[in-house]
């Protein structure tokens, strides 16, 4: 045991910091690097996957000139942007709201906090088949209890293309929810007393306490939990799917929808390529600026 | 010493045996549904006479063309036989992805004219028609209709309803009366819960409204191109026929549907039926053979093949049975399908809920005796219509999908504004595959 | 220690407005899901019923039918079998039908078992190695790197999902447990990495630092001290991956068929006769649930910790 405590002893900061790094490099780089050239060089041709035998022909940014041009296109992406806008507002106000009430000593807390977690433990697509049957006007739940604080009547969710995308909001909502709020409360958690302690013999007030140290300790927590939440929902695929198959019409067609059908029903493997590279980029963009409003607040 | 030998021998020779009774195994995928729970009970037969070991991979509908076709298009080796959906004959003939049957057939004395020359049509020939065997017909199937037997006998509701309309309740001749018949179901009490008409195909995600509407359509006498002028659409399609057939289900489905039942497909409708919510349910023959077994606490299901109105057609299901052409076992998969194709296993086939084509099972005297919806299956495999089996069915069927959907469940637009709109899409589609 | 903190005063009545709010939200949340359990326990035909029982008479056929592969067989048959020896034997024949064989849940179970876990491990362990060396040291490029480990979640994995499949098969990986493990790993590496580095940057760096001046080395400080104070935010991404790895459909299906196919893909295909087999998918939902749930309880205890304080020990 002396031994090896003195071979670790030897290795300087920089070869610790390259060991612990470069695993996940190379894991990622191995994996990732060959279906992104593979996306990137389709994405130039007009490659049927379907279609054997027909070699690719290069059709240069046709693809791209295509996908921008498409009025539907921009109707998807409308819709998959109300889908990301909405369930990031929910979840941020309920996700912070529950973890700050959580975040007290009282009977029961762990407990109640392992049962809220449970929604987000499901699988997505089983999710998705059971909230059908709790959307049915008929025998559904959701309308029972609804209509129980105030008689709207029978409607459909599912089946109405104004409710509809709200629909799958709510549904988003009930499941990651308690993604945001495990976040910040372990967030919440990792506060360091003695700040509190401090403030305590300053004579500053609870309100004053919570908007001067609780709040801006969380705020990089929850701004890291909606990042991860928005790319994930911007992606987002088989619970809508499950749920109402984009349904009725396009109403709900989120961008990943549409996306698949193109790549495994068309097998129109250059055109989506295309079409995911754009969606590609429109994250990674988005994704960029946040990350540099996230640091400068981490800064601050 | 000895017995550290006879130890380490017990192993050793267990694993030789092992080694030396290895199995030879075929590899069959199919969609997860009853019939084929039926197969897999049916081929133990297969295994009993041939000594090959049959592995099934049974994938749910909704995620079986993907999983299949992505297999086929990167000449996967996991599957040796297929049973594919009856659209994916052009691609498997085009792209050969499927095994020219007609040598294998010539060499073992299997006859097309032994099967029913529908489904033969169907399932089994590329280019449509022609001589040219992909597959041999499976799974025989159309699109019908089951009905709440108890109810229409109760005397009171017929008599309400002879009086209200004028003819006596019972399987309907036509849409018309099936209308008729639906909407005085709907929102009817019985037995103290609210009853409606029919549960019908609305599913939005792959292809159960079109399945449905085509129903009525073709009953309409719709067309989908000129005869004479293949890929010419434009008065066919969307002939004034066809777009009052589409009005007509969507009236189906305002009038005569659950509240809440606006995606709804195989399971749904059977869900719905089953749980005494409808009269009617639009489904397979597939699972007429469960729904009739279930049957109980006073439920007795009738079963009827579509109803005509200006001619007499159903939709067609069903598939064919391939061999995969990436296959490494393409001997030992022909060995099942001759095996497949014999009548005295042919009739097992029916017997146990397969729907076999076979001439000799269908045209046995005892056939239409067998079940209660025999009949109607044989009347609805003389009428059937298939939809588009082009390499590029999917690209057919999506916008199909979208428009007939934003039509009759969202309500938007007209009938014949959608369908002229398929017709665009589906020419941009023929046009980008060289076909006009 | 109590790092409890409100920002009302402690009131008998805040206390109870929270408590409040909170328990209606979790009887909200929790009724689709009691739906679900329930269900589980509902017979066939129950479990479709119109209107909807409320109240039933509990069954364990989903259950029965969930681990079995059941065939009809016609009552002459079934007349002259001899009587069943077990209770789940007579709730099939019931239904005259009789047990063929298991069925492949169980395989399907133990493969997400072990892929899961593999996996979950695997993304925390090298996250938070990565994490550490990001938050401590000079990285050249560190945002950089950063961000591009983020990049990797931003592709849509249906575009991806193809020439992965064609990738895994030229390198032997399809339908392998490594291989499964390998691409869930890599996926949730972004998570692991930016989370466990959120959580590390909270953590002062005056203790590793008391704690090598004492004596340790970089790599036990790393160990020792850091790890430990850490555990928080390792508990919180353990869940997270977990979850991901053990739910994940679309590549399941895509990437595994007989040895590696995990449970998600295998739900759905439940087949009764005549659709769906509500109660048996009831079932193995809340079966699939348990494991997950128990990994929360164990690891709740981390996850509410605060940062201790105190001397570090030597």
């Amino acid at each position: 045991m002396k031994s090896a405590v003195k071979n670790f002893k030897g290795l300087s900061d920089k070869a610790i910091a390259w060991i612990f790094i470069t695993p996940t490099l190379i894991l990622l780089l191995a994996i990732n690097i060959y279906p992104l050239i593979y996306a990137i060089r389709m994405s130039f041709t007009n490659f049927y996957a379907n279609k054997i035998g027909r070699e690719p022909k290069f059709v240069g940014l046709k693809n791209y000139q295509k996908i921008l041009g498409d009025e539907e296109i921009w109707e998807k992406m409308q819709i998959t942007a109300h889908f990301v806008c909405w369930t990031l507002l929910l979840q941020a106000l309920i996700g912070l709201g529950l973890a700050l009430l959580l975040n007290r000593k009282f009977k029961g807390n762990e407990l109640l906090t392992t049962l809220i977690v449970l929604p987000m433990m499901l699988s997505p697509a089983v999710v998705g088949v059971f909230w059908t049957y709790l959307y049915n006007p008929q025998v559904g739940l959701f309308n029972y209890v609804v209509n129980f604080f105030y008689d709207f009547g029978v409607f459909d969710m599912i089946g109405s293309s104004t409710l509809a995308p709200w629909s799958i909001v709510i549904v988003d909502t009930w499941m990651w929810t308690p993604f945001t709020m495990l976040i910040c409360l372990a967030g919440l958690r990792s506060i360091p007393n003695y700040l509190y302690e401090a403030a305590e013999v300053d004579r500053a007030s609870k309100w004053q306490q919570f908007i001067h140290i609780t709040l801006p300790s969380v705020l990089p927590f929850l701004l890291l939990a909606l990042l991860f939440r928005g790319i994930e929902n911007f992606k987002m695929f088989d619970l809508v799917v499950e749920l109402t198959s984009g349904g009725p019409g396009s109403a709900t067609e989120l961008a990943s929808i549409n996306l698949k059908r193109e790549a495994f029903e068309k097998w129109k493997t250059g055109y989506s390529s295309a079409f995911a590279v754009i969606l590609f980029v429109t994250i990674f963009g988005f994704g960029n600026v946040y990350v540099k409003v996230m640091n400068k607040i981490k800064e601050r | 010493m000895k017995k550290l030998l006879s130890i380490f021998l017990i192993p050793v020779f267990t694993l030789l045996f092992t080694f030396n009774v290895k199995a030879e195994s075929l590899t069959l995928g199919w969609a997860a549904w009853d019939p084929a729970n039926a197969l897999q009970e049916l081929s133990k037969e297969f295994t009993a006479e041939t000594g090959i070991e049959m592995n099934f991979e049974f994938v749910p509908w909704t995620s079986f063309a993907d999983r299949m076709l992505n297999e086929l298009n990167n000449k996967g080796k996991t599957f040796d036989l297929l049973i594919g959906d009856s659209q994916w004959i052009g691609a498997g003939a085009t792209y050969g992805h499927y095994v020219k049957l007609n040598d294998f057939f010539d060499a073992n004395g299997i006859s097309m004219d032994d099967f029913n020359p529908a489904t033969v049509y169907a399932y089994s020939t590329w280019p449509k028609g022609t001589p040219n065997y992909y597959a041999l017909p499976a799974m025989g199937d159309a699109l019908a209709w089951a009905y709440r037997k108890d109810w229409f006998d109760r005397p009171e509701l017929q008599a309400e309803f002879k009086s209200k309309n004028g003819y006596d309740l019972g399987v309907p001749k036509t849409w018309d009366e099936l209308y008729d018949m639906c909407t005085f179901f709907q929102g009817r009490e019985i037995d103290g819960v609210v009853r409606y008409g029919a549960a019908i195909n609305t599913e939005r995600g792959s292809e159960g409204i079109t399945m449905g509407v085509t129903a009525a359509m073709y009953a309409w006498g719709m067309e989908y191109e000129d005869p004479n002028n293949p890929y010419s659409m434009d008065g066919y399609f969307n002939s004034a026929a066809a777009a009052e057939a589409v009005e007509f289900y969507k009236k189906m489905y305002d009038d005569c549907a659950p509240p809440g039942h606006s995606d709804a497909y195989m399971v749904a409708n059977l869900d719905a039926y089953k749980s005494g919510q409808v009269a009617f349910q639009m489904n397979w023959y597939a699972f007429w053979p469960g729904v009739y077994k279930e049957d109980s606490d006073g439920r007795e299901s009738g079963f009827f093949a579509n109803p005509c109105q200006n001619v007499c057609a159903a939709t067609l299901g069903g598939q064919g049975i391939s061999v995969v052409s990436y296959s490494d076992k393409q001997d030992l998969a022909l060995e099942y399908m001759k095996w497949f194709a014999r009548p005295d296993i042919q009739q097992k086939w029916w017997d146990l809920g397969g729907y076999s084509c076979h001439m000799d099972v269908l045209g046995s005297p005892d056939f239409v005796d067998s079940a209660v919806y025999a009949q109607g299956f044989l009347d609805s495999m003389g009428i059937v219509k298939d939809f588009w089996q082009e390499p590029t069915f999917v690209e057919l069927m999506l916008p199909m999908q979208e428009r007939i959907h934003d039509y009759v469940v969202n309500g938007k637009g007209s009938a014949q504004e959608a369908l002229d709109k398929i017709i665009e899409d589906w020419e941009e589609v023929f046009e980008a595959d060289g076909k006009i | 220690m109590d790092t409890s903190r409100s920002p009302l005063e402690p009131s008998g009545f805040s206390r109870k407005l929270a408590a409040t709010i909170i328990i209606v939200y979790m009887v909200v949340t929790l009724i689709p899901i009691t739906w679900i359990v329930a269900t589980s326990f509902k017979s066939v035909d129950s479990a479709i019923s119109y209107p909807p029982e409320v109240f039933f008479e509990p069954s364990l056929e989903g259950y029965v039918n969930l681990f079995t592969n059941r065939s009809r067989q016609p009552k002459e048959y079934l007349d002259s079998l001899p009587p069943p020896e077990t209770w789940y034997e007579e709730l099939v024949r019931s239904r005259e039908m009789v047990i063929t064989g298991p069925s492949k849940f169980i395989g399907r179970y133990s493969n997400s078992l072990i892929i899961g876990f593999g996996a979950t491990f695997l993304s925390v362990f090298l996250g938070a190695l990565a994490a550490y060396a990001f938050s401590r040291f000079k990285v050249p490029l560190k945002d950089d790197l950063m961000f591009f480990i983020l990049s990797t979640r931003m592709f849509p994995p249906i575009a991806v999902a193809v020439p992965i499949f064609i990738m895994y098969r030229k390198l032997g990986l399809g339908d392998t447990h490594l291989g499964m493990i390998i691409l869930y790993t890599v996926v949730n590496l972004s998570l692991a990495v930016w989370l466990l580095k959120g959580f590390m940057d909270e953590i002062p760096k005056e203790y590793e630092e008391a704690a090598m001046i004492d004596g340790y080395s970089r790599m036990q400080a790393f160990f020792k001290v850091v790890l430990p104070q850490a555990m928080t935010g390792i508990a919180a991404t353990a869940i997270f991956c977990m979850i991901f790895s053990w739910n994940e459909y679309a590549f399941a299906v895509l990437l595994t068929q007989f040895n590696a196919q995990t449970a998600p893909p295998f739900i759905p295909t439940i087949i009764g006769e005549g659709g769906l087999d509500w109660p048996a998918i009831g079932a193995s939902t809340t079966l699939f649930l348990i494991p997950v749930m128990i990994f929360t309880v164990v690891l709740r205890k981390h996850l509410l910790r605060g940062i201790t304080f105190g001397a570090v020990r030597k």
